[in-house]
Parts: structure tokens; sequence; C-alpha cells
């Protein structure tokens, strides 16, 4: 029977195991007290399920506008607690300004140009009249009844070097000449991104244009959530695919995007083109994005580095693989700390590249098999890491006895030993 | 919920002493979000976590100039944000609203995802009913992804006392949530 010291021991590994703290030597004596002791094998169990339950929760997206919010209090604030000589207000940008009042006052100034029409492009607009004397100047196109959400923050807006420079863009001008342009552009997220070149210079494409007429690109650019994921620059130059729109138009998607890890995953070029093949536009990649487990899978840091391996990125563009990141027994086994920490492993990681394992992961009886705990644990272990580089491995497995025996405690015992 | 690691705190904040205000944006974007959602854990209320957080980033603004470079950024700004948990904390709320549309909209959905709404439910409740020295470890470690150093920085405490924490927390957990463990 082990000592109260021994237990002690046992569960500050089990919990290092937990928390990805192991250092080698530790990692050696946990996969002996996994491969030898049953009560800390059902230990390490109960503790991975209970970290599952509690990660399954999940990180909730912050307020859309709390960047937005936080900018406009601290603009308001004066040099407190700051030295003289490091002044932070006084340098406050006119494009800082654009930024704070644009999400309101663009929605306010775009949706009074759908409603009247576009202003002409006059002396003010070209510069030669100053700011405030543009606004102030007559503007027969725009009645004042038409502004609905705050003069205060359509002045601002006007008066913004952001909007002078939207004024003076052919790109943006002639986007604004499109009603399903100005239509899209009435809701409030999309508005600010304007002072974009990249953006400005898709919104004149003849793709996105066509793209707004659709009822779920126009519903996703009511996301807040979604305008944002377009500021990232690489997303961003993708804007006139329709495709894409469409398909980033799904809530599931939309609300992924919310997401740094997942934003950052998303503006590798290899996931973007992977977003436009073909297999990804089936509705397996939808599945997968609403399944809680591959949620919490993409916002743990060993997996976006895994996802960020280019070889990884091409696997994506299987649709074998791409079936199988959808199913629930994948998804719940990638949220296993040893298996994520196993596959920053090269070796792993190449033979998960192989088309024999893609297959494998399309195969039901094998994702079934990772589901188990049994199976888990032997991946967590080490030795089955090593095995399923192996292609014999990787042909057995694709028998179904062979796979069905892969959840069995006996076999996570002999790959522990 | 993990951070940027692109991006260089000290230079931020140094570049936004000497003039640049553009270079907080940086520091906000970075942080909203572990930011926003250890107060949202803590605090167990959206909109006291919107509080907290932008609370902590305009009182990180005014006090940048008291910042000291040697330390995580993180860890400074984690001592203000718990400040302002602190100072908003008004009632439990185990039963918020976001957890009752949960359950509401999972009511009207299949049965699994009824018990699965109800399950993190269970979760959430059994984080927010956690003591606060061990709620914050749950939190940091699960949701911050921050290691047993990164917690011992922010929280000033010793490595030993995290791991301590973070075992008893887990137990406590483990009690509260055994009925769901078992299914």
């Amino acid at each position: 029977m082990n000592s109260s010291k021994d237990s002690s021991r046992d569960d500050a590994l089990l919990h290092a195991a937990i928390d990805g703290e192991l250092t080698r030597d530790e990692r050696v004596e946990f996969d002996r007290l996994l491969a030898t002791s049953p009560d800390a094998r059902k230990r390490f169990a109960s503790l991975q399920r209970l970290t599952l339950m509690v990660e399954e929760i999940g990180p909730v997206a912050p307020p859309a506008d709390l960047v937005r919010a936080t900018a406009r209090e601290v603009s308001m604030r004066k040099t407190v607690g700051v030295p003289v000589g490091r002044t932070l207000q006084g340098e406050m940008s006119m494009a800082r300004k654009g930024m704070i009042g644009l999400a309101a006052a663009a929605a306010v100034v775009l949706v009074t140009f759908a409603i009247t029409g576009y202003p002409p492009i006059g002396k003010g607009t070209e510069g030669t009249i100053g700011q405030a004397n543009r606004y102030q100047a007559p503007q027969p196109q725009m009645a004042a009844s038409d502004v609905k959400l705050g003069d205060t923050a359509a002045q601002q807006f006007m008066q913004s070097d952001a909007f002078d420079r939207l004024l003076k863009d052919d790109a943006a001008r002639k986007a604004l000449g499109n009603a399903a342009v100005r239509e899209a552009l009435a809701g409030d997220g999309l508005a600010r991104l304007l002072a974009d070149d990249a953006v400005r210079n898709a919104l004149a494409g003849p793709g996105l244009a066509a793209a707004m007429k659709d009822q779920a690109v126009k519903n996703a650019l009511a996301v807040d959530a979604y305008t944002r994921a377009l500021s990232n620059g690489a997303l961003a130059a993708k804007i006139t695919d329709a495709a894409l729109l469409v398909r980033l138009s799904d809530p599931a998607i939309a609300q992924a995007v919310q997401d740094a890890a997942f934003g950052r995953l998303i503006a590798d070029r290899a996931l973007v083109a992977a977003l436009q093949d073909k297999a990804m536009n089936s509705d397996a990649i939808t599945r997968a994005a609403k399944d809680p487990a591959l949620a919490s899978l993409i916002r743990n840091q060993a997996m976006v580095n895994f996802l960020n391996d280019s070889l990884i990125a091409r696997a994506i563009q299987d649709s074998a693989f791409v079936s199988a990141i959808s199913d629930r027994a994948l998804a719940g086994l990638l949220t296993n700390r040893g298996l994520a920490q196993a596959m920053q492993q090269e070796a792993i990681a190449s033979a998960l590249t192989k088309s024999g394992m893609a297959q494998l992961f399309g195969n039901a009886s094998f994702r079934s098999a990772l589901g188990r705990d049994g199976f888990r644990q032997a991946v967590g272990a080490g030795a089955l890491q090593q095995a399923m580089v192996s292609q014999a491995f990787i042909g057995a497995a694709r028998a179904d006895g062979f796979a069905a025996a892969l959840g069995t405690p006996r076999f996570a015992a002999a790959m522990g030993n | 919920m993990y951070l940027d690691q692109s991006v260089d705190d000290a230079e931020a904040v140094r570049r936004c002493l000497n003039g640049e205000p553009a270079a907080f944006d940086t520091l906000v974007a970075r942080y909203q979000q572990v930011l926003f959602n250890v107060a949202f854990r803590m605090l167990g209320d959206y909109e006291e976590a919107r509080d907290a957080a932008q609370n902590t980033f305009v009182k990180v603004y005014e006090k940048l100039g008291s910042y000291d470079p040697q330390r995580r950024f993180f860890s400074w700004l984690y001592r203000i944000l718990m400040n302002e948990c602190l100072n908003l904390r008004r009632r439990p709320a185990a039963d918020s609203f976001s957890g009752r549309m949960e359950l509401a909209v999972a009511d009207r959905t299949a049965p699994d995802a009824v018990e699965a709404a109800e399950r993190r439910r269970a979760v959430k409740q059994a984080i927010l009913a956690l003591q606060p020295d061990y709620r914050e470890v749950i939190v940091l470690r699960h949701f911050a992804a921050l290691s047993y150093e990164e917690m011992s920085d922010a929280i000033g405490v010793p490595a030993k006392t995290v791991k301590s924490r973070l075992y008893s927390a887990r137990q406590q957990l483990a009690s509260e949530l055994a009925a769901w463990m078992k299914r």
C-alpha cells in the first residue's frame, strides 16, 4: 500500500501532467505510475474528465465594443500618472478620432447616403474647403431628419481624415454608388473598416457587390464578430470572394473567428486556401465548428501550433481529414493534453499528414476507438505515439477488430509498458 | 484566450509613454480577451466583467508611467483587475442571465444539448462557489492558460502554493460535480 507521502507525490504528478508541467524526469515517473497503478490511472482519467468539463464551458467573447469603448474612455483622460514630457492625450491623431466615432457615425452617414443618395464630389470633398466648413455647407442630399443616431458622432466622423480620404477614394466612391453595398454598410461593424485600404479596394470589386445581394452574406455582415474578422488582413484580401463570404456567414464560424487564436489560424495563407477548398465547403466543417469540444480545441495553444504547421494545413485540405475532424469522438480526443503535446512532435505531425493516416481518421471504428479512455491513456503514455508513425500500424488499424482493441484497458496497459 | 506572443509589452508601453497613444490599443487588443474572461469567470456576470475589464484598462493607462518593465505586464494588469473585481462584486450571480438564456435555448433543442447546457451551468456554478483564492487558480490555469510560474507571479504567492490551491480547488470541484463526472 502506498504511504501518504507516495500518494501525495502521485497526485502532484497527475496534476502536473494535466497542466502540462511535467519535467522530462517526471514524465518518465508519470508513465511508470500509470503503467503500474490502476488506481493512478483511474484518478488520472477522473482528472482528465474534470478538466474537459471545466474547459468545455470555454472562453467567452468579450463585448464587441470593449476595445472601442476603452479607447473612448482613454481618449478623455488627461495625462494622469504620466510623467511630464510623456504626453499621451495630446498626440491624439485624426485617424484615432476617426476610429472612435466611425462605428456609430459611419452607420449614420451611410444609411443617410442610402436614403438620400451619395453627395456630389465638390470642392469640399477635394480639400479646398476646411473640414468644418464642409460639414456646415448645404448638402441637399442629406436632411437633418435622416440622421438617426446622433449628430455629434456624425460630425466627428465627417470632420475626420478618414471620412475625407473616403470621399476622395475612387474605389470607395465606386463601391458606395452600389445600392447593395450601401445597404450592407449600414451595419455598425463594417463601416469602421472603411479606413482600411484593403477593405476599400475590396469594396470596389464586383464580387463583393454580387455577394452582398445574398441574404446570408447580409446577415453575416450584421454580425460584429464577422466584420472584426474582416479587419484581419489576409481575410480582408479575400473579401471579394463570394463563396468565402457565404461560408463565413454561418453563425458558428462567425463566432469562431472572434477568437484570437482562430484569427491567427485563419490568417494563415494555407488555411485561407483550405477554406476555399471544395472539401471545406462541405457541411463537415460547419458541424465541426459547432462542436464545443472542437471550439475548445482551437483555443488550445498546442493545437494552434499544431494546426499552423504547414504539413497539417495541407492535411486539412484532405476531405477524409475534414470528415474526421467533424467527428465528436475525435474532437474530444484532440482536447486531450497528452495528444495535444504529442501532436507537437514532428514525427506525429508528419504521420498525420500521410494519406494513409488521413484515411485512417476517416475510419469510423478507428475514430470510435479514439474516443475511449484506454486509447487516450495509451496516447498520453507515449509508446503509441511512436507506433502511430509506422505504416504497419496505419494498415492494421484499418481493420475493425484492431480498432476496437485500441480502446481496451489491456491495450492501454500494454502501451504503457 | 491565449496571448499574442508577437507583442512586446515593454516596447508598447515605452512607445505609449513616448507619445504614441496608438500603442496602447495594441495592449488593449492583446489583453482584452484574457482580461475579460478572467473577470467573467471570477464575477460570473457579463456586464460586471465588462466594467471590470474596461476600468482596468483605463487605470492601467493612467498609471502607465509607474509600470516597472522588469515585471510581467500581465501580472501588473491582473492585480489591478482583481481590485476592480473586488470593487464590483455585489452578488454571486450564479444564476446569470447568460446561463438562463443558455438553458432556455437548450430547452428547445435536442435532449443531449439540454444535458450539455445543464452540465456547463453546473460547472460554472461550481467554479463560482469556490473560495476566491481557489477560483482564481482555476480561472488562470484553465481560462488564461498561465503556467504555475506565471500564476505565482500574478497572484504573488510561491508556485508551491499555486499547486496546492489547484489541487484543493479541483478536489472541491470534483466533489461538487461528482454526479456529472459519473455520466
